[in-house]
């Protein structure tokens, strides 16, 4: 979206193709029975996917209480439920080969782009989604030439608990830096501090849906559709140029059609944009479209395998009002191999948001049902927090996106299959970082603090890696435009570009990096060479 | 209970029991017969006819299990144990990892917990329970919003409201 806008800006008539509906703020129902019967996922059982560990085992059909931890099946995607952590990516991330060296099973490469060359693109990101922040009260902030648009939000409880067992500790906790307004902005209200955040749609758009922010923008100039319902099949390639000629898609109604276009940009997902890719395979590309290198699908990446610290405090936290995320430390995420593994990540305790349910089946009840378990959300409902762990997973080239030999979707076309196992380093840093939770959670007074340490990553919001940015086409998919190196109009703009996965949420960086590829279109109105 | 009710009499008792000792009406606070959960698992039931054979197998086991588990009444229908006996049975159930009582359970927390517009929760009474006042409902909050924030002190140069911030 952020592409699409930019470049319908800059005179460009552009069609943006979404398979699910386009839901507007009226329809983002506050009703956590809607949310895991899957309201912004509605083709979720329409479209599986399949996950299996290794090669050397059979591929499962994912749960859907699984694929609903996924990118939203809606107009606007991931950024209409995300927590909108809007973090920028360190310096360190974008050149994690030079900075560590080989590390055996990992597929480390630099990017083909630094920092500087991403630093305005977030500058303007963050003012046209609207960032609240602080880059004062942040020690380990990257140079940045200004500060925030807006203030952070108010603080909730969880991060004050942060706040207080991080200080105890010595460290240097900071606000989180989100997509949420603390203030009125650009048009929109400020957050409300309702609860119901992620997993749900803001029904007073505070939050940085890109419905929000780019589309509205879009719509104005009059170069801009949207059709929703509007399921892409593959990309199709004039086999005389090596060009692509534009998409084929099933509309609502079952008819399938050709959108033609002289740029065709991808921007499905982590795991939709390889499998489109690999769907679009034809005499000329037999192993997929822009996959000469072999490498579509493959370094997929999905965050550390984090482990998620419950934790219960004997004043009240009332996690049912304010937004999720508000404060964190970042003392934590530059390498120290001292702790046995390299890179690192971040802890954000969370105000649950208000889903009792959810809370029902915490693994912090004495029991899964029964007095006990009634007594227990009782004594819990107002006192605990739960923490995620974010951080860095190391790309390993077996680790991948490809085609389901057997499930197939609703149009008959091969669902993603997911193969997919943990680096050794990413277990090891999920591990450390959940003690660290428990540590600062404890110190913070925690009455009982439960952890239920690294988990099995099968699939996850965070999808990246899978068309892989390099400046060698035999080592990468696309190039540092993120244009195809075999297909010299097409691009792709969501986090399968990304080289290593940094220990950070990638929606920032996938807008600023969509807006430079924008620009980058604009500048050369596709190929300077053809 | 419903005449709609996908489950015939007997299984319908079973499960129902079932439910109200999965959420059960002790400490003077409503449980699932108060917040008539039934009524949202039923519906549950409704759209899936494979789930009401899984679940009515469920309620011939309970029964079944039910026939010896009281030395003093045999032949006893599981809806007409005690309390204490129909718990001996469902926890032998969960060791043995029944998927049906799992699934049971998850529908009995979504009948309770869940919002009252899909037929359980009745009156809100299972949000009460645990203090929650439900979705605001079109209105917000304003900090402070629990304890700590209240007490633990911001950042510097951050006020009251978390955003007060006088460099800008």
């Amino acid at each position: 979206m952020p592409a699409a806008v930019r470049l319908a800006e800059k005179g460009f008539r552009v069609v943006v193709l979404e398979r699910g509906p386009w839901m507007s703020r009226r329809d983002f129902i506050e009703d956590e029975i809607l949310a895991r019967r899957g309201l912004l996922w509605p083709t979720v059982e329409e479209e599986p996917r399949t996950w299996r560990p290794t090669d050397a085992v059979p591929a499962v059909r994912l749960a859907t209480s699984v694929q609903l931890f996924s990118n939203a099946m809606v107009v606007g995607g991931s950024t209409v439920h995300y927590s909108a952590l809007a973090w920028r990516f360190r310096e360190s991330d974008f050149r994690v080969l030079s900075e560590e060296g080989a590390v055996a099973g990992a597929s480390l490469a630099d990017w083909p782009i630094d920092y500087a060359e991403m630093e305005p693109y977030y500058d303007q990101a963050e003012r046209l989604i609207g960032v609240s922040g602080s880059a004062a009260l942040s020690p380990f902030e990257p140079p940045r030439q200004r500060e925030y648009p807006l203030p952070p939000v108010p603080r909730n409880s969880a991060g004050a608990i942060l706040e207080r067992g991080a200080r105890a500790l010595g460290l240097h906790p900071q606000p989180v830096p989100l997509g949420i307004l603390s203030r009125d902005y650009d048009g929109r209200s400020r957050c409300m501090a309702k609860g119901f955040c992620s997993s749900y749609g803001c029904p007073n758009g505070a939050r940085a849906s890109t419905t929000e922010t780019f589309l509205p923008k879009g719509l104005a100039t009059g170069r801009l559709e949207v059709r929703a319902n509007s399921f892409v099949t593959r990309v199709v390639q004039d086999p005389a140029t090596g060009r692509a000629r534009g998409v084929e898609y099933v509309d609502d109604s079952g008819a399938l059609h050709l959108q033609e276009g002289d740029i065709v940009i991808l921007a499905a997902g982590g795991v939709e944009t390889p499998r489109l890719l690999l769907n679009s395979a034809s005499a000329a590309a037999p192993d997929g479209l822009a996959n000469s290198s072999g490498l579509v699908g493959r370094n997929f990446m999905l965050h550390s395998p984090g482990a998620t610290v419950y934790a219960v405090f004997p004043e009240a936290v009332d996690g049912h009002k304010g937004t999720e995320a508000t404060r964190t430390e970042m003392d934590d995420y530059a390498t120290d191999t001292s702790r046995g593994f390299i890179r690192g990540g971040f802890i954000h305790p969370r105000a649950h948001g208000g889903e009792p349910v959810e809370l029902a089946g915490r693994p912090m009840h004495p029991a899964k049902w029964g007095l006990a378990h009634k007594r227990s959300m009782r004594e819990t409902w107002r006192h605990y927090l739960f923490s995620h762990v974010t951080g860095e997973s190391l790309p390993v080239e077996a680790n991948r996106v490809d085609l389901d030999p057997q499930v197939k979707d609703r149009f008959g076309l091969p669902v993603a299959r997911i193969t997919y196992t943990a680096h050794d380093n990413d277990v090891r840093l999920a591990t450390w970082f959940a003690g660290r939770a428990v540590e600062i959670l404890e110190a913070a007074g925690a009455s009982r603090v439960v952890n239920n340490g690294p988990v099995i990553r099968k699939l996850h919001n965070h999808q990246m890696g899978a068309t892989r940015m390099g400046n060698d086409a035999s080592r990468s998919v696309v190039d540092r435009w993120c244009r195809a190196h075999d297909v010299p109009n097409l691009y792709v703009t969501d986090s399968s570009v990304f080289v290593t996965s940094a220990g950070l949420n990638p929606s920032l960086t996938i807008q600023a990096n969509a807006l430079r590829v924008a620009d980058r279109i604009a500048a050369t109105r596709g190929d300077p060479a053809s | 209970m419903s005449p709609a009710s996908p489950l015939g009499p007997p299984a319908l008792a079973a499960i129902s029991a079932a439910v109200e000792r999965i959420i059960p009406s002790d400490d003077n606070l409503p449980g699932a017969r108060e917040a008539g959960t039934i009524n949202f698992v039923l519906g549950e039931l409704g759209d899936a006819p494979a789930r009401v054979a899984s679940i009515t197998e469920l309620a011939m086991t309970l029964d079944a299990a039910a026939v010896t588990a009281d030395p003093l009444r045999p032949g006893c229908a599981f809806a007409a144990l005690t309390g204490e006996q129909q718990d001996t049975i469902l926890l032998t159930l969960e060791t043995e990892g029944s998927p049906e009582l799992s699934w049971l359970v998850e529908a009995t927390m979504e009948g309770f917990y869940g919002d009252p517009r899909h037929g359980g929760n009745a009156n809100g009474v299972g949000w009460e329970a645990i203090g929650f006042p439900g979705p605001t409902g079109g209105s917000g909050y304003e900090p402070p919003f629990g304890w700590y924030d209240a007490n633990e002190p911001n950042l510097p140069g951050l006020g009251p409201d978390g955003t007060t911030d006088p460099t800008r």
